[in-house]
């Protein structure tokens, strides 16, 4: 027996989208003279990329185990509001608003999972009913009114990393991930199978380091004022888009708040770092635990599954928990950003984040799927809405452009499956 | 001359014939009867008659009428008078009784239904049929029996002249299938031809003109079952005095046991598992398994046949704990009773079930041989929830060496393996749970004959290790040549208990007749 590191049709994928996303970056950096691969840009981009990221990343499992989730939107509004009224209003400590509100979101999404799983009520039903009730709710509960949270709270959203712990997080990484790849080549070596060879494997500890630097670089040279490139033109974006309601894009001018928190050792932004983990986290219960792989044979084939004595409908419920948990998660991380809560908070989310898993090679049907494609789907579709603010184009042709990319990739993922 | 003539057709999928060279003929008017084994062909034949296997996707060819037929599609078939009542019945259920008579047929003008026209010639159409509702009942409210009546009637007013039956009996009453084939005879005496496709022999002796055999995809013999014919047409037919349903047996199953089984004697062990009347119910309270008893011991192969649709798979089903609908009766396990809610359980408790159907029931298709293996034992390799990738590579090799599967790869989708080799991906996942009873649905549905012997050789050396195992099978010789015990059932009863040396005609009378065999 031979090989395990050949080219497989899941690697092929992802390869594409890596592809697809650095031939848009690379389109955008020419046709915006260079700024869209600026420092600030870039900074900016990820930063905006990881509330729909967090979301994707919940969004992916539900999608895989065959179902679907439309009540995130809602639950980005709800649960931002929700934490904002624990801390803010009742006075909790923060850790225990934030644990409270992460518990209730692990809850309701159990709950529409149990609807799902064991009423069989249509996942779509019961979450589009949800993405009603939530935003209904939230609405009742806040009055109409903003509420805003104080700093403490931002570094949520707003907050960076400081250098010394990004070199420290950035080289434990490295390490890890070298740790990683001598472990698997040791375990290939045992079993006899196909190992790489270590010219291979140091290659793969070089690119990553570079990958890895490369960012840390970034995030560090926001720091540094004249590597900001001043845009003098209004920028516009369509008004449900993730930007249009983050400040930075409120303002007419994209350096105003890019260059005003220069001065302060930043690198890392914090909601970055909250998306990585999380995917990193997920991303090893989704390949490395029986949860996991459960969700997996579930969404691939539920009779079987439930023929091999995987129970269907518990597990269908915690896949919704665990949704439930990461819209509370992106609705702290929104309101935190805002520096408000805002009862119509995160509208229209959970398109994007079906939208940024379905780029990601996500299959609708069920069954197959990464975190990692989900995360580069949410990044390609960060980058065009970026982008295109950025060539100042109109809200409706970003809206039109987004719907044809979306449909492309996925008919790119059926037409390859198809030659297979 | 005759109305259809069948001339040397050929199918083949990949390398194997589903048919080889069939030539026969069937009269005009006649109610020919088709049979044979499961997998002898009798659908690959309908499919090419009514063009769902277009012209050119088969070797052959055949005439109706004398003019040679090239269908491309089901529409050139229906157009020329060709249609199946299938098995499974193709009525779209919420629609109206007329409706679904005229579905794809609709009298227009201007694109705009006529409604009147379709209840006037539905109603026409019903009483032919002698269907006494009213055309615009919910198909969902008649009963099986009703609904494919009114697959007849949409039939005839496509104005078919060769009608093909696929065993329309399956899920009729006495007095729904009596009532069929008085219809069946009043068309016969219209000058409608009928093939009927059917095992039951008591049906083909009361019903069809002729009966002709195919087994393993060739022809094997025409024979007359009655004298006369009252049709219209011209052909007169000698009579066969002579006819048995013995010889019908000996046509259908024919071949004998090969070398291909390699029975070896083993020491029965302690009872395993028990089934004291046991019955299974479907969620309109009909019973599919009719207070079965049986008992297989440790070291035991027990052969389960009978036709499709006799309860055995349900009986499996009810076994390992995937049974839905209300149950009766006691299993006991290691005799100790016990009820299983869920195949988890089951698995928990050492059972273990290969389904019939491995890509639909077995395997996760676009998943690796690696994830396919363990679904079902991964508590067995993880601590708190985290699976051990040493623990699952070494189980996973284990398992691919000792089935020898053939890949390259633990990472290759199974869904790119072939049939014998997801076969043994299926039966490896059940023998990691350890099972002390297993359970194969048809283990070599499919299979080529390498991997076959495989799977026997490999069955042979488990209940030698004291394994347990009940085996389904269509294939008699392989229920004959495998099996220690065999039961046969027939409409959800057992109607054979044989120890051994019985033969295929045995077993086949126990599968279609309404007598007990015992032996």
């Amino acid at each position: 027996m031979k090989n395990n590191l050949s080219f497989n049709s899941t690697n092929i994928r992802a390869l594409v989208m890596v592809f697809a996303l650095l031939a848009i970056c690379i389109f955008f950096h020419i046709a915006t003279d260079g700024i869209f691969l600026s420092a600030a840009n870039i900074t900016n981009l990820v930063r905006q990329s990881s509330i729909v990221g967090i979301l994707a990343i919940g969004m992916l499992l539900v999608i895989v185990s065959g179902n679907i989730d439309l009540s995130v939107g809602s639950l980005v509004g709800f649960f931002g509001g929700i934490a904002s009224i624990f801390f803010m209003k009742i006075g909790m400590s923060l850790p225990v608003a934030i644990s409270i509100t992460l518990l209730f979101g692990f809850v309701v999404g159990c709950l529409q999972g149990a609807l799902t799983a064991y009423l069989r009520i249509p996942a779509f039903i019961v979450t589009l009913g949800g993405l009603l009730i939530f935003r209904g709710s939230i609405m009742a509960i806040m009055q109409g009114e903003t509420i805003s949270v104080n700093n403490e709270f931002q570094i949520f959203g707003s907050g960076f990393l400081s250098t010394k712990i990004s070199i420290s997080i950035a080289a434990l990484a490295i390490i890890f991930y070298s740790f990683h790849l001598f472990y698997q080549r040791k375990i290939k070596n045992k079993f006899g199978l196909k190992f790489s060879a270590v010219p291979v494997v140091i290659l793969k500890i070089i690119s990553f380091s570079a990958f890895v630097c490369f960012f840390l670089w970034v995030f560090t040279a926001n720091n540094v004022v004249s590597e900001i490139m001043p845009i003098t033109t209004p920028i516009r974006v369509p008004a449900e888009s993730p930007l249009a309601q983050l400040h930075e894009y409120q303002n007419a001018n994209h350096t105003v708040t890019l260059s005003a928190t220069t001065g302060i050792d930043k690198a890392i932004p914090v909601p970055v770092i909250v998306m990585l983990a999380l995917a990193l986290i997920v991303g090893f219960i989704s390949t490395r635990t029986t949860f996991g792989r459960r969700v997996f044979a579930i969404g691939g084939n539920a009779e079987a599954a439930y023929l091999s004595g995987i129970n269907i409908k518990f597990n269908t419920m915690l896949v919704f928990g665990l949704c439930g948990l990461l819209s509370a998660v992106a609705g702290i991380v929104y309101t935190a950003r805002l520096g408000s809560a805002a009862p119509d908070a995160g509208a229209g989310y959970e398109l994007y984040a079906i939208a940024a898993c379905v780029i990601g090679g996500t299959s609708l049907m069920g069954g197959r799927g990464t975190i990692f494609g989900a995360i580069i789907g949410a990044l390609i579709m960060a980058s065009l809405d970026s982008g295109m603010s950025i060539l100042n184009i109109e809200p409706f042709y970003q809206n039109i452009i987004k719907g044809a990319v979306l449909i492309l990739a996925v008919y790119i993922d059926v037409a390859s499956k198809k030659k297979n | 001359m005759s109305f259809l003539e069948i001339k040397n057709i050929s199918k083949q999928f990949g390398d194997v014939y589903a048919l080889k060279e069939i030539s026969f003929s069937v009269a005009q008017g006649e109610i020919h009867a088709v049979c044979g084994e499961n997998g002898a062909g009798k659908s690959t034949l309908i499919k090419i008659l009514n063009g769902v296997y277009s012209s050119g996707n088969y070797e052959g060819n055949f005439s109706i009428d004398g003019n040679e037929i090239h269908f491309k599609n089901i529409h050139e078939a229906e157009a020329a008078g060709v249609a199946v009542i299938h098995q499974e019945l193709s009525l779209v259920k919420t629609m109206s009784v007329a409706e679904n008579i005229f579905l794809g047929n609709e009298p227009s003008r201007f694109g705009i239904i006529q409604r009147h026209q379709i209840h006037v010639v539905a109603k026409k159409l019903l009483e032919q049929v002698g269907l006494t509702v009213s055309p615009e009942t919910e198909v969902s409210e008649l009963g099986i029996g009703e609904q494919q009546l009114v697959e007849i009637a949409k039939a005839l007013n496509k104005n078919a002249r060769l009608l093909i039956l696929d065993e329309p009996t399956t899920a009729l009453t006495e007095t729904e299938t009596e009532k069929l084939f008085d219809l069946l005879q009043q068309l016969q005496t219209s000058g409608v031809t009928i093939i009927y496709i059917s095992h039951r022999l008591k049906e083909i002796k009361s019903l069809c003109n002729r009966v002709t055999v195919l087994r393993d995809g060739k022809f094997i013999a025409t024979k007359v079952v009655v004298y006369n014919i009252n049709n219209s047409g011209t052909t007169q037919i000698q009579a066969e005095p002579n006819f048995s349903e013995k010889e019908l047996i000996k046509l259908m199953v024919g071949r004998e046991i090969t070398e291909l089984y390699p029975k070896t004697q083993t020491k029965t062990g302690l009872k395993v598992l028990e089934l004291k009347n046991y019955s299974l119910f479907d969620s309109s309270r009909k019973r599919k398994i009719d207070s079965v008893n049986l008992e297989v011991r440790s070291g035991e192969i027990l052969g389960i046949a009978g036709l499709m649709g006799s309860g055995r798979t349900e009986l499996l089903m009810g076994i390992i704990g995937a049974w839905k609908g209300k149950q009766d009766g006691e299993i006991l396990f290691n005799n100790k009773k016990v009820k299983f809610n869920s195949p988890a359980e089951a698995i928990a408790n050492g059972i273990a079930l290969v389904s019939e159907d491995r890509k639909r029931l077995g395997l996760i298709l676009p998943q690796s041989i690696r994830f396919n293996l363990n679904l079902s034992t991964m508590k067995n390799i993880s601590s708190v929830g985290i699976l051990s990738g040493g623990k699952e590579m070494k189980r996973t090799l284990e398992m691919i060496q000792q089935l020898s599967v053939k890949t390259n790869s633990t990472e290759t989708e199974v869904q790119q393996l072939s049939g014998g080799n997801q076969q043994k991906v299926v039966i490896g996942k059940c023998l990691l749970v350890n099972p002390k009873l297993l359970l194969l649905d048809e283990p070599t549905r499919g299979i080529d004959v390498g991997a076959r012997a495989e799977i026997y050789e490999l069955m042979n050396k488990l209940v030698n290790e004291g394994m347990a195992i009940i085996m389904v099978s269509s294939d008699l010789s392989e229920v004959i040549g495998m099996s220690n015990r065999i039961v046969v059932m027939n409409e959800g009863k057992i109607s054979g208990d044989f120890s051994s040396g019985v033969t295929q005609e045995e077993i086949m009378m126990a599968a279609t007749s309404e007598h007990q065999f015992e032996n």
